[in-house]
């Protein structure tokens, strides 16, 4: 670990400079260090955060990842530039961006946090994990995280050796570190905490064919880093609620259901509210949960569904499966987006997910009903959905079978990935990035080396959907009142980034083809836009700091599902490096 | 780098540049190479007569593998140059292969030949020996799986040629009419399991047997028996390297069929009780 300040060893070597320099460094907010004056997080503060603040990974424990600052709006947001840019490690991005009172926290690819000044991007300080070597050396996307989590005076980190780890928020020294699990066994963290009821919880991943049993959710004491208690993904053989739905296999022979994606949490109801991936291998033919045996239940709970749980105590309260016994890796892993809107002209606690096959599902997230179901992008898996129950009905011919190449639309990498949608309350309206494929998928056996397995549980080669106009990327907003379609912008280039709608009429969004854009959020067009150095594929901020509104998007290659979106259009490259993050304002005179 | 170190080491410029145009009319997605972040800090191997090749503790058959590719070496009048993989972790994906080849070595030993099994920008030479998976029982009245009663589970090691051969079979019988299936992890997943009663029988790769009984003596009693009415799968196991080591690939070739007639690689099994078999046709 490398914690310093930047600015304290400035002084001492550049002593002649600093009084020169110092009013016009002060005007610049340069000398001015914003997390000495930072405020500890409180719980109140995670449930109404500043307007200003970015305090968790889709801003807000309902999961909109709306901001309703309005600074910049529809007519200036034409005069946007860039404010200051930061260099990142080089690899997949993926990260979010997290303020508080005018600091800014970002996780670099490979481990390394540092906390910015967020109005001038000058460093406040550094942590570097001193990672495994060969860790490091395996390299990979697994090296990237999407978010990190402020609390109290501590930042919480979820590192890639499977530890979670407290720093100092102020100083970037390390508090405590936990171990969860070994991550030469396979076990890993993508997806970042977040606080819930003074309880941190992050889910795990990596638990494929050497983690019997699947993966889990902790909650950890953010004093001590203890864990507190632990929610398995997968059912245990014992487990009243979902124990015989593995089609009679013992826990030996269960695997997957990774928990790589943050949750949301509702305090009226003490609840949260986790996401759970497909079970592995992907092929159902090849993990036994196909063809049926008689007398079993075989949904492999609790893939793909909604795990509702107490923080306190880690007590599953209720579940809802979204894809029964998923064949195709089309995880429903992804944000959960919580709104209260009628259904049928009664007032409803909502709970709105969209899985890979771009479904947008609402559930009551009072008790795990299925209330409602809207289609997005081409998918010929799912033929029906029961209007009472949200069952689904299962296009035969799309289920892959040894032996066989059948096509399945969406591909694995999915409708819409891990880039969050994004919902604003202006519009009550939906925003997605999505993305338009389909696959021919042929199975493929496991084990061409000992330890090699080229995670080649399929063999996925993704082709554009029938009929295609050659437009991959889509962001479509939908109204959630209705799920009506307000607007579609399509576009060659995929969607790689999460979706920022804010209280100025805009939603912004990026692509492979390296575009940020910002859209009017009634109508869809295109109101600025800019060419950065590379993919946009992270998670865009936006925040204030003294008056003044910034938007803030990481750029850079190497995740793997924005690199299989991009199968699709191979005449867009990007750099292999220069992963950066870029920060946007208005020009003083346009405020 | 356009000209491959493995090319440039055996065949000089010109075939050297022959291969390097051939490679460059490939469209770069049909490679899918994988992403690797500041490639350029792995350098280029600088060439010193040797054979660089990887070998890996984690395969149970490494110490075959070494004796095989010390003999590959010296019939390519080359210095062996072993890197041991000292990698902890229990499984991996090409990205990490991929970064063996561009850091350690130029090829990687202990790969199954699977048709199909393999992203385009992998090679792998032809097989130095072929093995069966089999079916492994304790109990002494069975003698092949159609002995074995049909309440019964047989633990297959997941998602192998063997395992998926079973499947199908499995398929095909009625349904309440067949043998439980219970995919297991791994070889040694499905061994353990057997073992401990979980299953009356294990599908696994041959060697893993091998390996097992020599490791631990509680699997001593272990008995092989046929795999019918599923026939028997065997695989070729080879040498795995970057594709546009084309001309590495033809001598590793040229290497392995010689050893195979001239006896060498069936002593080597021989010195180590290995349960493999040489195909010495060209």
């Amino acid at each position: 670990m490398i914690p310093f300040r930047l600015l304290a060893s400035a002084m001492i070597v550049t002593p002649l400079l600093a009084a020169p320099l110092s009013s016009a460094q002060a005007q610049d907010g340069q000398m001015a260090n914003p997390a000495e004056k930072m405020r500890p997080v409180t719980d109140d503060m995670l449930k109404k955060p500043d307007d200003g603040d970015w305090l968790m990974w889709r801003r807000t424990y309902n999961g909109w990842g709306y901001s309703p600052l309005d600074q910049i709006n529809k007519e200036n947001v034409k005069n946007l530039q860039l404010a200051w840019s930061w260099s990142l490690t080089s690899g997949a991005t993926e990260t979010t961006p997290l303020v508080h009172d005018g600091v800014l926290f970002i996780f670099n690819y490979g481990d390394k946090v540092q906390a910015l000044n967020a109005a001038t991007g000058d460093l406040i300080w550094e942590y570097r994990r001193d990672l495994p070597e060969d860790l490091v050396a395996a390299g990979g996307n697994n090296l990237a995280k999407r978010n990190i989590a402020i609390y109290q005076d501590k930042l919480i980190v979820a590192t890639s050796d499977a530890h979670i780890i407290a720093l100092d928020a102020k100083t970037g020294q390390l508090v405590w570190d936990n171990q969860t699990a070994d991550w030469s066994k396979g076990w890993r963290y993508t997806g970042g905490p977040f606080v819930a009821n003074g309880v941190i919880v992050q889910g795990m991943t990596g638990c494929g064919n050497a983690e019997p049993g699947g993966c889990f959710v902790t909650g950890n004491d953010p004093q001590s880093g203890k864990e507190l208690w632990r929610v398995y993904t997968i059912a245990r053989p014992d487990d009243p609620k979902g124990g015989d739905s593995w089609n009679g296999l013992p826990l030996d022979s269960r695997f997957g259901a990774s928990a790589w994606i943050s949750g949301s949490y509702d305090p009226d109801q003490n609840l949260v509210f986790q996401g759970v991936g497909q079970p592995y291998p992907w092929i159902a033919e090849m993990r036994g949960t196909r063809p049926h045996e008689e007398g079993h239940g075989h949904e492999s709970l609790y893939s793909d569904s909604t795990l509702a749980i107490d923080p306190k105590t880690g007590e599953l309260k209720w579940y809802h499966q979204y894809l029964e016994d998923d064949t195709w890796d089309l995880d429903y892993v992804y944000e959960r987006i919580l709104v209260d809107l009628p259904v049928n002209g009664a007032d409803r606690k909502l709970l709105v997910t969209t899985g890979k096959l771009g479904i947008i599902e609402a559930i009551d997230r009072t008790n795990g009903e299925w209330l409602w179901a809207t289609e997005t992008v081409p998918q010929n898996v799912v033929s029906g959905i029961d209007s009472k129950t949200g069952k689904k009905t299962i296009n035969e011919a799309a289920i892959p079978h040894i032996g066989q190449t059948t096509v399945n639309c969406p591909a694995d990498p999915g409708g819409r990935g891990w880039p969050a949608t994004a919902y604003s309350p202006k519009t009550q309206a939906l925003y997605l990035p999505l993305n338009e494929f389909c696959s021919n998928t042929t199975p493929q056996p496991l084990d061409q080396g000992q330890v090699y397995t080229g995670g080649g549980r399929a063999t996925f080669a993704r082709v554009p959907v029938p009929n295609s106009d050659g437009n991959i990327g889509r962001v479509d907003a939908v109204k959630l009142t209705d799920q009506s379609t307000m607007w579609s912008h399509r576009q060659r280039s995929p969607m790689t980034s999460a979706v920022l709608p804010t209280g100025g009429g805009l939603v912004f969004g990026g692509s492979w083809d390296r575009w940020f854009r910002a859209f009017d959020d009634t109508t869809g067009d295109v109101l600025w836009q800019i060419r950065t150095n590379n993919a946009v594929n992270s998670f865009p901020i936006t925040y204030e700091v003294d008056g003044k509104q910034y938007v803030a998007v990481a750029v850079g290659n190497g995740s793997s599902a924005a690199r299989s979106w991009a199968t699709l259009t191979p005449e867009i490259t990007n750099p292999d490096g220069g992963s950066a993050l870029w920060v946007f304002a208005l020009p003083s005179q346009t405020q | 780098m356009c000209v491959p170190a493995g090319i440039r080491r055996y065949a000089g410029i010109l075939v050297a540049a022959l291969i390097c145009a051939a490679t460059a009319a490939l469209p770069a997605s049909a490679q899918q190479t994988p992403f690797v972040p500041e490639d350029f800090k792995y350098g280029t191997h600088e060439d010193k007569g040797t054979l660089r090749f990887c070998l890996d503790p984690r395969d149970p058959e490494w110490r075959i593998a070494q004796d095989i590719a010390d003999a590959i070496a010296s019939a390519l009048l080359l210095t062996p140059e072993p890197k041991i993989v000292s990698d902890p972790i229990v499984t991996a994906g090409w990205d990490s292969l991929y970064r063996h080849f561009l850091k350690d070595c130029d090829i990687y030993f202990g790969f199954k030949l699977i048709p199909g099994g393999y992203p385009r920008w992998l090679a792998l030479s032809r097989p130095y020996y072929d093995a069966a998976y089999v079916l492994a029982v304790q109990d002494p009245d069975w003698n092949a799986l159609s002995d074995i009663p049909l309440d019964k589970a047989i633990g297959s090691a997941i998602g192998t040629t063997a395992d998926f051969a079973f499947i199908k079979y499995r398929e095909s019988m009625p349904a309440g009419a067949r043998w439980r299936r219970f995919p297991m992890a791994n070889n040694e997943a499905a061994l353990q399991a057997l073992k401990g009663g979980t299953v009356a029988a294990a599908l696994v790769w041959g060697p893993a047997v091998w390996a097992i009984q020599q490791a631990d003596p509680a699997y001593a009693g272990l008995r092989l028996i046929s795999p019918s009415p599923l026939p028997v799968a065997t695989l070729g196991v080879g040498a795995a390297m970057l594709a546009n080591e084309t001309f590495l690939r033809s001598s590793l070739d040229q290497a392995i069929g010689s050893l195979a007639a001239d006896g060498t690689l069936a002593a080597i099994l021989a010195r180590h009780h290995f349960p493999g078999t040489i195909e010495t046709s060209p």
